[in-house]
């Protein structure tokens, strides 16, 4: 199978305990920190990230997405044509929070009276058309839903069309709400945890040089522990991008099924071993 | 770019007008299949009809859950992996790609109803037992419903099923899913990637995106009718549609050719598109490019024609800028608005229409509407051309279209001669 490096040229977190940096420094010493009792994330700097754009209408889970993209974005890579940048949302609920009120407002009201507004922002892909409205993105838009393997299959999407030239940069953005309706749903899963990472992808350079990722190598082994949500993956991709000095293999498998990937990140400034 | 043909090699596909691709395609040039309210979803279902697949799809039964839509996939792959023999062909680089809205998504009513109910601290241990009923009648399932959630993604259980080692992608883009399935698909066979990819599209209807389209009051009240002067709105449907891609160098017997796929967003509004469609426009553009060909190597185009006021009205502004006297065929007046399943579903009616030499009438036209200039097909119509483009557009702005083919390379005048 081949398997080609895209080169990272940009990283952007939304967290509840702060920037990349921070993160580090608290996953240095416990990694779960990072997904349990984590305060909510604070999206008031997207106020001063996009002036003069009103968010009112914009739910919570395409603000995280929002946030972690804008961090991203570098501004080379905003400089593109519009029709040539690309995103591809990675998420195991999308946007929970309407599904549920969508759903309570059937129950509470009946289906005459239920919300329309609420449907229309529960659809799995709401997060990457908000983006692409409010960021003038026009090239491939995609989302993909494949539980704890989402960001391995976004990788691949993001590869497939930086090489097809459907576009030059995909910003690929994981992202999930915590939504504690859910919660009585699915015990087994950490569904407290609500965050974005967004990692910005192109074709290697002829310089070789900063953070890369390589395209994800599918296969069944399992292995104990690996993370059951793709925030989770994403979380310990991007720290791992933004700390790692030799190449790191992450491995990822998901509720349900025994298909499993594997994600090898590096730097190209690193020596070499 | 690689220039690898990517060769379609088996098709499959289930929806309210058969449960086999010939089965359908036959119904479709009979005009045969009919939308009902479908009570069967609960009975505070929303007056609105919907194409529904044959219950003995799903048997025993329906479960309410994301299994239902896995059910539908799994139907249409059977046909498609069986009509391209992989399993005497096997592939190592073999990906899968799955476009859904509903296999993906929160619907799960009644479980989440009984939720609701165990949360509050009432009774209702048990599912049924003094529970919130979401449909009105009797309370469902719960926890199971809840519980098919995971193992019925649908792209990752079909790689399971047939032990498909490469790239696994649900896709969940809206309305273009299916067709955005099989464009990443194409991808994969023409990087070099993988040598086989099943791909396609599922969505099985259930009471919450039935309820929501009718919120929305873009579903029509009686049966849809495509680019119709007196349209009013759209019918949701339910099915499947799989196609087995290969790569030319298999040397496997083709059906037909992927030959183009063009993808881009409008940036314009979240439910409603570009009024002069630039998203549709740029999809276009790149699919025929891709195919090396142009409109007029175009047998038909198979529209979108949702019967919304809106989609017929954008689509029908790119077909007169793009596609100008290309014949039009609206074929959701047979199958319904099948939602994630759409693109996929007809990828296979454009590919099957090519091979049978013809295209069959748009059920639900009857009056052209003098606003739009686009009247699609009334009869049945022969082909002479030997491609065809099949559009889609999703919420969010998604637009998407596939250029099928009986050649390899789409419009090349040595390849005119017998369908295969």
């Amino acid at each position: 199978m081949t398997h080609t490096r895209l080169d990272v040229t940009g990283i952007g977190v939304a967290h509840g305990l702060g920037d990349l940096p921070a993160l580090a420094k608290v996953a240095a010493s416990d990694f779960d920190a990072l997904l349990q009792d984590v305060p909510a994330v604070d999206v008031t700097p997207l106020g001063a990230l996009l002036p003069g754009v009103s968010l009112r209408r914009v739910p919570r889970y395409a603000r995280l997405a929002l946030l972690a993209t804008l961090r991203a974005r570098s501004p080379e890579a905003a400089a593109i044509a519009p029709e040539q940048q690309a995103l591809v949302v990675a998420t195991a609920h999308a946007g929970a929070a309407m599904s549920c009120d969508f759903m309570d407002s059937i129950l509470d009201w009946g289906p005459q009276l239920s919300s329309p507004m609420a449907f229309s922002h529960a659809v799995n892909n709401m997060g990457a058309g908000l983006l692409s409205l409010l960021l003038g993105i026009r090239g491939p838009c995609c989302t993909v839903m494949n539980g704890a393997l989402s960001l391995c299959a976004a990788l691949d999407a993001a590869s497939l069309l930086l090489h097809s030239d459907r576009a030059r940069v995909v910003w690929v953005c994981v992202v999930d709400e915590n939504e504690p309706r859910l919660a009585p749903l699915a015990p087994e899963l950490p569904y407290g945890i609500e965050g974005a990472v967004c990692l910005e992808l192109r074709l290697p350079g002829k310089a070789k040089c900063g953070p890369y990722v390589e395209t994800p190598r599918w296969g069944r082994s399992q292995v104990p522990g690996s993370p059951k949500l793709p925030l989770e993956s994403a979380l310990r991709v991007a720290l791992s991008l933004h700390t790692a000095s030799t190449p790191v293999t992450h491995h990822m498998d998901t509720v349900g099924t025994r298909v499993t990937c594997t994600v090898t990140l590096g730097n190209h400034d690193a020596p070499a071993a | 770019m690689s220039a690898r043909s990517v060769v379609v090699t088996g098709m499959g596909c289930v929806c309210a007008a058969g449960n086999d691709v010939n089965s359908a395609f036959a119904a479709l040039r009979l005009g045969l299949t009919r939308p009902a309210i479908p009570m069967g979803l609960g009975e505070n279902i929303l007056p609105f009809p919907m194409f529904a697949v044959d219950e003995t799809v799903f048997a025993p039964a329906r479960r309410h859950s994301a299994a239902d839509t896995l059910t539908l996939a799994r139907y249409a792959a059977h046909e498609a992996v069986t009509q391209a023999k992989l399993a005497a062909r096997p592939a190592q680089r073999m990906g899968v790609l799955v476009g859904t809205t509903s296999g993906t998504a929160l619907h799960f009513l009644s479980g989440y109803a009984a939720s609701r109910t165990t949360h509050r601290g009432e009774s209702g241990n048990e599912c049924g037992n003094e529970s919130e009923s979401a449909t009105g009648g009797t309370p469902g399932i719960c926890e199971q419903d809840v519980q098919d959630m995971h193992p019925s993604n649908p792209a990752l259980a079909l790689a399971e099923l047939y032990d498909a080692q490469g790239p696994v992608l649900t896709v969940s883009n809206a309305c273009t899913s299916g067709a955005d399935a099989i464009g990443l698909g194409m991808d994969l066979i023409r990087q070099g990637i993988c040598d086989v990819v099943l791909c396609g599209g599922a969505d099985a209807i259930s009471i919450v995106p039935h309820t929501g389209f009718a919120r929305l009051t873009v579903a029509s009240p009686e049966m849809c009718r495509p680019y119709d002067a007196d349209r009013k709105g759209l019918n949701l449907g339910e099915a499947a549609g799989m196609l087995v891609l290969e790569s030319a160098d298999r040397k496997s017997v083709a059906l037909g050719y992927a030959a183009g796929y063009g993808t881009a967003s409008d940036s314009h509004h979240f439910t409603a598109p570009h009024p002069q469609g630039r998203g549709l426009v740029a999809a276009v553009e790149r699919a025929l490019s891709e195919a090396g060909i142009t409109a007029d190597d175009m047998a038909f185009v198979n529209v979108h024609g949702t019967a919304t006021q809106d989609n017929d009205r954008t689509e029908s502004h790119v077909l007169q800028t793009c596609l100008p006297y290309v014949p039009v065929w609206a074929s959701k007046g047979s199958t319904g608005h099948t939602l994630g399943a759409a693109g996929a579903l007809e990828a296979v009616l454009t590919l099957t229409a090519l091979r049978a030499g013809l295209v069959p009438a748009s059920q639900g036209f009857y009056t052209e509407d003098q606003s739009l200039g686009i009247s699609p097909t009334r009869y049945e119509l022969p082909l002479i051309q030997r491609q065809a483009l099949s559009l889609s557009l999703g919420f969010g702005g998604s637009n998407s279209a596939l250029v099928m083919s009986l050649d390899p390379f789409a419009g090349s005048a040595s390849q005119q001669g017998a369908r295969p």
